[in-house]
């Protein structure tokens, strides 16, 4: 009986909605209200996280491809009750989506993008604030932003394919996010630590598996890794 | 809500850094919080926040729970929505009669549910599921709605009846009363007269547009208080001793604005308080 009355009402709610997201042809003005709402709430919060974005979709006569990727996705992939999360979601829509393929570079511009926003929303990090050992256990804060971008997007050279590691933080002092550019070599350490190891082994480890002397680099990284220990990038 | 005296404002991130703490400083009795905008805050905003939450009592208003929806709502957001409400020690908490997501997929705006005894034991089930989880017992807002199915239950025996079989209390929403008073063409001092007062924790009263397009009117939460939304308030004030509240949510003056409005209201208030 429960389960009957259940799928009655889900009917008359999926029918709704359907028309609501642009899935159905909207049968009366009243729902096409609430298509307009539902609508114009998406594309509020995307093009205000993404404006560079926006701009291109503009300058390149877009919209139409813009607002048709909109409605899939509001049919499709907006799962999270935090409508600041909506934006990622939207990235990752269109990563797996046909959309925008002439824009080869896009999803480098929507993560860069979103990183600040993503930073921003962090919860503070407490940390003791203990000296920096390399005896002891880290782990890559996950309110950091690490990632392999393929076109130079501080320098907004995306007709360019060249690869970037950026590191970004909240900068406490400066109280904004920092963006730090690293080498192939201390970006694939960070993505490598094991947080139940000691940092010291796992730098053994890591130079070991990349063929790459101990005495010559541990040093270097030792020093590299103390700083971002300071920023509180490794916890 | 009977605990909380006075009159209350929705808390916007646009006030803040007119918020004070000093006798001199305005501030209203109760602040008006929705969970969604404040689990996760931006950096900028928290020490503040924290400040205020020291001060002044808080409320919160929730925009995502769906409570109308085929899906109960997920356990990690109720957690966090848990951990939110003990952390700052709000008792009272309150979504809408509507559902905003189906088969979990966000709409990000409180859509209308089918008036029917199905729908009510169905949002009674995800009431109390939720009440469970938080431990609290909530109220539920009566919405606006703007396209309304063919029905045997009128929208107030649809509240009523869900009221009284969820247990949960009524979120008054004056404005949304005149709204769809006209949008439905009722009279709104006839449906409050309709509507189980005596369940009503708090009210909430806000702006609205005509709308050309359409031809109806919106519930925006993006224009001062219309008179005829006032008369409503305090229509009903004559009738139950219950705080309220201005919510703004597009639009957003400074504090200052807001003040003139709220004393506004408090006049309205203290002036049913005195007949009391």
């Amino acid at each position: 009986m429960i389960k009957e009355q259940v799928m009655d009402e889900r009917k008359k709610q999926k029918s709704f909605i359907d028309q609501v997201k642009g899935k159905k042809k909207v049968q009366k003005s009243s729902i096409g209200v609430y298509k307009y709402l539902v609508h114009h709430s998406f594309f509020e919060v995307i093009t205000n996280a993404y404006p560079e974005f926006y701009q291109i979709i503009q300058e390149q006569k877009l919209e139409i491809e813009f607002d048709k990727s909109i409605f899939k996705f509001m049919q499709t992939k907006a799962f999270s009750p935090y409508i600041w999360k909506m934006p990622n979601e939207y990235r990752k829509f269109l990563k797996k989506s046909k959309y925008f393929d002439s824009l080869k570079y896009l999803d480098d511009l929507l993560h860069f993008e979103y990183t600040e926003l993503f930073i921003f929303m962090q919860k503070e990090i407490k940390v003791k604030k203990k000296p920096f050992m390399m005896k002891k256990e880290y782990k890559v804060s996950k309110h950091i932003s690490l990632h392999k971008y393929n076109h130079n997007v501080i320098n907004k050279t995306f007709e360019i394919k060249e690869e970037l590691y950026l590191l970004a933080y909240f900068d406490t002092k400066l109280n904004e996010v920092a963006y730090r550019p690293l080498n192939n070599l201390l970006f694939a350490f960070l993505k490598f630590i094991d947080k139940d190891i000691n940092l010291k082994v796992n730098l053994r480890l890591f130079l070991k598996k990349n063929k790459i002397s101990y005495k010559v680099y541990a040093k270097e990284f030792e020093k590299v890794l103390e700083e971002l220990y300071n920023q509180k990038v490794l916890v | 809500m009977k605990s909380i005296k006075g009159c209350g404002l929705g808390l916007r991130t646009e006030f803040l850094d007119d918020i004070h703490f000093d006798k001199k400083s305005f501030a209203p009795d109760w602040w008006e919080v929705t969970p969604e905008n404040w689990i996760n805050m931006p950096i900028w905003y928290r020490d503040k926040f924290e400040e205020i939450a020291q001060n002044t009592p808080f409320v919160a208003h929730g925009v995502s729970l769906s409570l109308g929806s085929n899906k109960k709502p997920k356990k990690k957001y109720l957690k966090e929505l848990k951990n939110f409400l003990d952390t700052y020690n709000i008792k009272y908490y309150s979504e809408h009669i509507s559902y905003s997501s189906y088969d979990n997929i966000q709409a990000h705006e409180l859509l209308p549910v089918p008036l029917t005894k199905k729908m009510i034991n169905l949002m009674s089930d995800n009431i109390k599921y939720v009440e469970d989880f938080l431990g609290r017992n909530i109220s539920i807002e009566n919405a606006t709605y703007y396209h309304a199915e063919k029905s045997k239950l009128s929208e107030s025996d649809f509240i009523n009846e869900l009221l009284h079989k969820s247990g949960a209390k009524l979120l008054l929403d004056v404005n949304n009363v005149y709204v769809n008073s006209i949008n439905h063409s009722y009279n709104a001092k006839q449906f409050l007269d309709s509507l189980d007062l005596d369940k009503v924790s708090y009210i909430h009263t806000a702006g609205h547009y005509f709308d050309d397009t359409v031809q109806m009117l919106i519930d925006s939460h993006g224009t001062k208080v219309n008179n005829e939304t006032w008369d409503l308030l305090e229509y009903t004030l004559n009738k139950i001793d219950v705080s309220p509240m201005i919510e703004r949510d597009n639009n957003i003056p400074t504090l200052k604005v807001i003040e003139k409005e709220y004393k506004k209201m408090k006049k309205i208030y203290d002036k049913r308080a005195s007949h009391g």
